[in-house]
């Protein structure tokens, strides 16, 4: 399915700036009209074969340009339960990636410049969303030291205890991203993404911008859920084992429960740049403006500046000391 | 570009190009301009007319000349004769005898730019034994200590081995220098360690902007934890036992004694300072 502007007849798309369908062709503001899908990926606009893989979820018409939503992609299981829309426009995205990379000195000259942006897309990832009751038990010992002087001594006493810690922690909507696309660090890196506007799932929040169903299912990535919030929990459990020295572990049981789990899609700018065959990706969150991604490196830029720098700081610390000496 | 590294480059280049200019305008406008000296020489009782002598041969007759020419110059900025002396005897091999030489020579031809034996420099280099000297008289005197002494010979011997000439300029140089200046600094830099210097701020800045992080983390333990979300069930610390270690504070007894400081040793009617280039 598509929407179409009832006024103009053009794509209707969702624009995070404003929070609202708007006509691309025209302007018009909430004119949708939802076309239904009339044949398997065929486009409904123009009749143009559109192509997808087995998880495509929204796409684009490569011949009309129209943003579809598969709808036989969203049945069942597959239909996503929760979507935090994008509040970061395409515009946003791209100065919150140029400021990130601002301080950068050793960047190819077109990284970052306005026609390369140009091919910066939203994408929706697919996130599947844990919500964990966690039970941590702990006992060991730990030692608390005490050090002073006194004459020509310096005494060290070490106190040693028992320590048993017991708690528990409800873990909220923990995202572990469910597409293998997607590199798994970088999602992580991505959060948090602020779930202020998450809501049920609306196909409207799709037009616009690209989406794979998930590939990987939540079994499957349960056990990254549960590596965050173990390690999320060891943090509680080292705050409660401040003023030990030395903690000697005897027992660390984590149970990691899971209450409920939602399949979600979480907004994402991405941006792939080619440099000497190579591509980097980088990605913004489509929420927070969070900028991640390792840049590449101009060798040319590289021993360009880097033989400047001597330069100009030889220079001026010839003319300094000439100057001291001088005087 | 990044902006701050430009801003720095360019602040940089400012602060250079002004320290540069500062520097020429002092040495030149100020110190052996304004404040050059205006009296002429007065002395006409000097046997000689000569300053370079070459008795060691280390020179060549060019050397020697451009030398000669510079001191004549310099003699006019700072109002006091500069004597160069280059000796081969292996008699003087000590600080005293060579002391002796150096006042004597100046002593004996009567040097000096406002009387015989007034305001004037002698500096005499062994190349037998390696030992040189400086001796400093009248206005001289007054404006070159022992430090200023030690530093330009120093300076002087730096190289005076691989390029005598090149040596004694710089000794020329200095010494006029230092007679005019603020006296404030006594040191040289060599270039080779303000390359190395460059250099490592250099690669310090290289290896900075090449730590390529792909971004930080920003989540934290509470993160997805709503409000009240912890729940404590049990939480005990049962003192089992306790042991005290002792040891002994070592103390620092010794302490090195310093150098001892060098004395000014009278000249004529000066100061003076030695060095040695075995």
């Amino acid at each position: 399915m598509f929407y179409r502007c009832k006024n103009c007849g053009g794509n209707v798309t969702y624009h995070p700036e404003k929070k609202k369908m708007i006509c691309e062709s025209c302007g018009s503001e909430e004119s949708q009209q939802m076309i239904p899908q009339q044949e398997v990926h065929i486009c409904s606009n123009c009749g143009g074969v559109i192509e997808t893989t087995e998880h495509t979820l929204a796409c684009r018409c490569p011949f009309c340009q129209t943003f579809h939503i598969l709808e036989d992609q969203m049945e069942g299981e597959r239909k996503p339960q929760l979507i935090l829309p994008f509040r970061i426009g395409k515009h946003q995205a791209t100065e919150m990636l140029q400021k990130s990379f601002a301080g950068k000195l050793f960047l190819p000259a077109d990284f970052c410049s306005v026609s390369s942006l140009e091919t910066m897309q939203g994408v929706y990832v697919p996130f599947w969303m844990y919500d964990l009751h966690s039970h941590i038990h702990f006992e060991g010992e730990g030692d608390r030291v005490r050090v002073w002087r006194q004459g020509d001594y310096e005494y060290t006493e070490t106190r040693i205890f028992r320590i048993v810690r017991d708690f528990e922690v409800d873990y909220d909507k923990v995202p572990v991203d469910a597409s293998i696309v997607m590199e798994d660090d970088m999602m992580d890196l991505l959060e948090p993404f602020g779930y202020d506007e998450l809501g049920d799932f609306a196909p409207e929040y799709l037009s616009g911008f690209q989406a794979d169903s998930y590939e990987e299912s939540s079994e499957q990535v349960l056990l990254r859920a549960e590596q965050k919030v173990d390690r999320y929990s060891e943090g509680y459990l080292a705050e409660q084992n401040a003023g030990y020295a030395v903690i000697r572990p005897f027992s660390n049981r984590k149970n990691n429960q899971v209450k409920q789990s939602s399949f979600a899609f979480l907004p994402v700018w991405r941006y792939i740049y080619r440099y000497n065959g190579k591509d980097y990706t980088f990605y913004v969150n489509g929420q927070t403006g969070k900028t991640i991604g390792a840049p590449p490196i101009s060798w040319t830029r590289l021993a360009g500046l880097s033989a400047g720098t001597f330069v100009v700081l030889f220079f001026f610390l010839r003319m300094l000391f000439y100057f001291l000496e001088v005087l | 570009m990044n902006r701050l590294y430009r801003n720095v480059v360019t602040g940089l280049l400012i602060a250079a190009l002004a320290l540069g200019g500062l520097g020429l305008f002092l040495q030149y406008g100020v110190f052996q301009g304004i404040l050059a000296s205006k009296t002429e020489r007065t002395n006409t009782e000097c046997l000689t007319d000569e300053r370079v002598f070459d008795n060691a041969d280390v020179l060549t007759d060019s050397e020697e000349e451009r030398l000669r020419n510079l001191i004549a110059k310099k003699e006019k900025v700072i109002g006091a004769d500069i004597v160069l002396v280059t000796i081969r005897d292996s008699s003087i091999n000590d600080y005293y005898s060579i002391r002796e030489y150096a006042q004597n020579y100046y002593e004996e031809n009567l040097f000096g730019w406002n009387e015989a034996n007034g305001d004037g420099v002698i500096y005499v280099d062994n190349w037998a034994t390696g030992y040189c000297w400086m001796c400093t008289t009248g206005r001289a005197a007054e404006k070159l200590d022992d430090n200023t002494i030690q530093y330009i010979i120093d300076r002087t011997n730096d190289i005076v081995n691989s390029y005598p000439f090149r040596a004694y300029r710089t000794m020329v140089r200095e010494t006029a220098s230092e007679m005019q200046n603020l006296n404030l600094f006594h040191f040289h830099v060599k270039n080779i360690w303000l390359l190395l210097v460059a250099l490592v701020i250099t690669v310090a800045v290289v290896v900075i902007n090449l730590m390529n992080n792909k971004g930080e983390t920003t989540t934290n333990r509470s993160t997805y934890v709503p409000e009240g979300g912890v729940k404590m069930n049990e939480r005990q610390d049962f003192f089992l036992r306790s042991h005290v270690h002792r040891v002994r504070i070592e103390r620092d007894h010794g302490s090195g004694g310093g150098h001892g400081g060098g004395g000014a040793i009278g000249g004529t009617g000066g100061h003076g300072g030695g060095g040695g280039r075995h």
